[in-house]
């Protein structure tokens, strides 16, 4: 009975603890870091795009790369 | 004002101004419009035989608070032969490919919609795109998801050489449908992980209208003949990326990323990518170095020679299909040229971009050298490739 008991004492502890909000562990005033330029994943997006099309002509494999390609000049 | 009362007054305004540029980088992070930026570039890919060199303009502008536009143009001059060419006897090729896009990106909250068109004209290629993602930040703006689908519809052609006039009596089309899922994901103040994925639904003609097949004239034989080839009608694709970004103690960053892709025509693929970006001279200046490995194994109805010109339903020879590997090193400079407090221009920025790819092949032979070794015993087919890229940026 007291096994039951704390189950559903720690049942009711996760969905009330689940529906709390999720607070950002990670405050906004602490991500200086992480919006400077060396950070960005695309710095120079013409840039990404031609290595994304001189790789995806010469490779089998293509995606996520996070560039959009287009044409065949694949000679 | 005496000497306690001024430094008083200058740490709360120190303490202000770092407030506000915390704020001002936390907001940066999530739910803001791409930089409004515009880029003219060189470029120039020469290797194996091929060299393709052109411009490209890039430029991306708000038109109101909450909607970006972007447009780009690029021009590639494809001249010289590849080793498929050589085989073949065909003479090199000089021929131009133009690609031209049109884009907006339209912020409600934090969620971005985004919308685009593109389309690549050549001699023979004509391919157009229109694509559609949706972004949103979530759990206080430490994760953004992205949802996109694009649908291509490309036409391939096939030219008479040397006049480059199309055949009127060949026309295929491909159809390409892409689906993709991002997660960009804030783990602490310093590092940041991102995952994408897309799958590629392809179907119609998705060969080379050129390329042929060898097959040995006889059992045991060390000459060749050739054939066309012959590919299934459809190709269904997922790649998997996984990538850390972390901000360094001395103010740079370094990256790592994974990514794994297979097909339904047994290719599998992996690619292994690290770099770091150094700050330098009081931040004016950008030093980027990457170096990536890239292994994939062949397709399954790849051969360098086939034993017949009807050994199986489907046969192909491209060496983009066959089992390679590469590795390339690739070095960058990024340096301000100038800064204003203009509106409509607030910095003036160079760059220099190089890449050195060595690629190597595993079942893909060197056949114009048949007549000496005989074949299926020349040399694998390896060559190595310089890609230069070069532009100026304007923020405005």
């Amino acid at each position: 009975m007291n096994t039951h008991r704390a189950l559903l004492a720690c049942l009711c502890l996760t969905l009330v603890t689940g529906c709390a909000p999720i607070h950002p562990w990670v405050k906004p005033y602490e991500r200086e870091h992480l919006a400077t330029r060396v950070m960005k994943w695309d710095r120079d997006p013409a840039s990404t795009a031609f290595m994304a099309h001189v790789r995806e002509n010469r490779e089998g494999a293509r995606g996520a790369t996070g560039a959009a390609g287009g044409g065949c000049g694949c000679n | 004002m005496n000497e306690p009362a001024m430094k008083a007054t200058r740490s709360r305004l120190i303490r202000t101004a770092v407030a506000v540029t915390c704020l001002y980088a936390g907001t940066a992070v999530a739910g803001t419009l791409p930089d409004e930026r515009a880029d003219a570039m060189w470029r120039m890919y020469d290797g194996g035989g091929i060299k393709v060199q052109g411009p490209s303009v890039l430029v991306r502008k708000n038109v109101t608070d909450n909607a970006s536009i972007n447009a780009a143009y690029a021009v590639d001059q494809v001249s010289g032969a590849s080793i498929d060419m050589v085989v073949l006897g065909a003479s090199p090729l000089r021929e131009e490919r133009k690609q031209k896009s049109l884009g907006i990106d339209y912020l409600y909250g934090k969620t971005t919609y985004s919308a685009s068109i593109q389309a690549s004209t050549e001699n023979d290629y004509d391919s157009n795109t229109a694509s559609f993602s949706i972004s949103q930040d979530m759990f206080g703006d430490l994760t953004t998801v992205k949802l996109g689908v694009s649908k291509g519809w490309d036409s391939v052609y096939r030219v008479e050489v040397p006049s480059l006039v199309r055949d009127p009596s060949f026309h295929k089309r491909a159809d390409r449908r892409t689906w993709s899922l991002g997660i960009t994901q804030v783990l602490t103040r310093n590092l940041i992980l991102a995952y994408d994925q897309d799958v590629i639904s392809e179907s119609g003609y998705l060969q080379n209208p050129y390329r042929e097949i060898r097959y040995r004239l006889g059992p045991g034989s060390l000459q060749f003949q050739s054939a066309a080839e012959n590919y299934p009608g459809t190709r269904t694709s997922t790649a998997a990326a996984l990538k850390l970004k972390y901000y360094t103690p001395w103010r740079g960053a370094a990256s790592a990323q994974y990514r794994y892709f297979y097909d339904t025509w047994k290719i599998r693929a992996n690619t292994y990518e690290v770099g770091y970006s150094q700050p330098l001279r009081r931040d004016s200046m950008i030093a980027d170095l990457t170096y990536r490995h890239y292994q994939q194994g062949h397709a399954s109805f790849y051969s360098d020679l086939f034993d017949s010109p009807n050994q199986q339903n489907y046969m192909a020879r491209d060496r983009e299909l066959a089992a390679q590997s590469n590795n390339s090193v690739g070095l960058a400079l990024s340096f301000d040229l100038l800064k204003t407090k203009r509106h409509y221009l607030k910095k003036l920025s160079g760059s220099i971009h190089y890449d050195y790819i060595m690629y190597k092949f595993d079942d893909f032979r060197d056949a114009t050298q048949a007549q000496t070794y005989g074949a299926g015993n020349e040399p694998l087919y390896k060559y190595n490739a310089n890609v230069v890229q070069a532009f100026l940026t304007v923020w405005f």
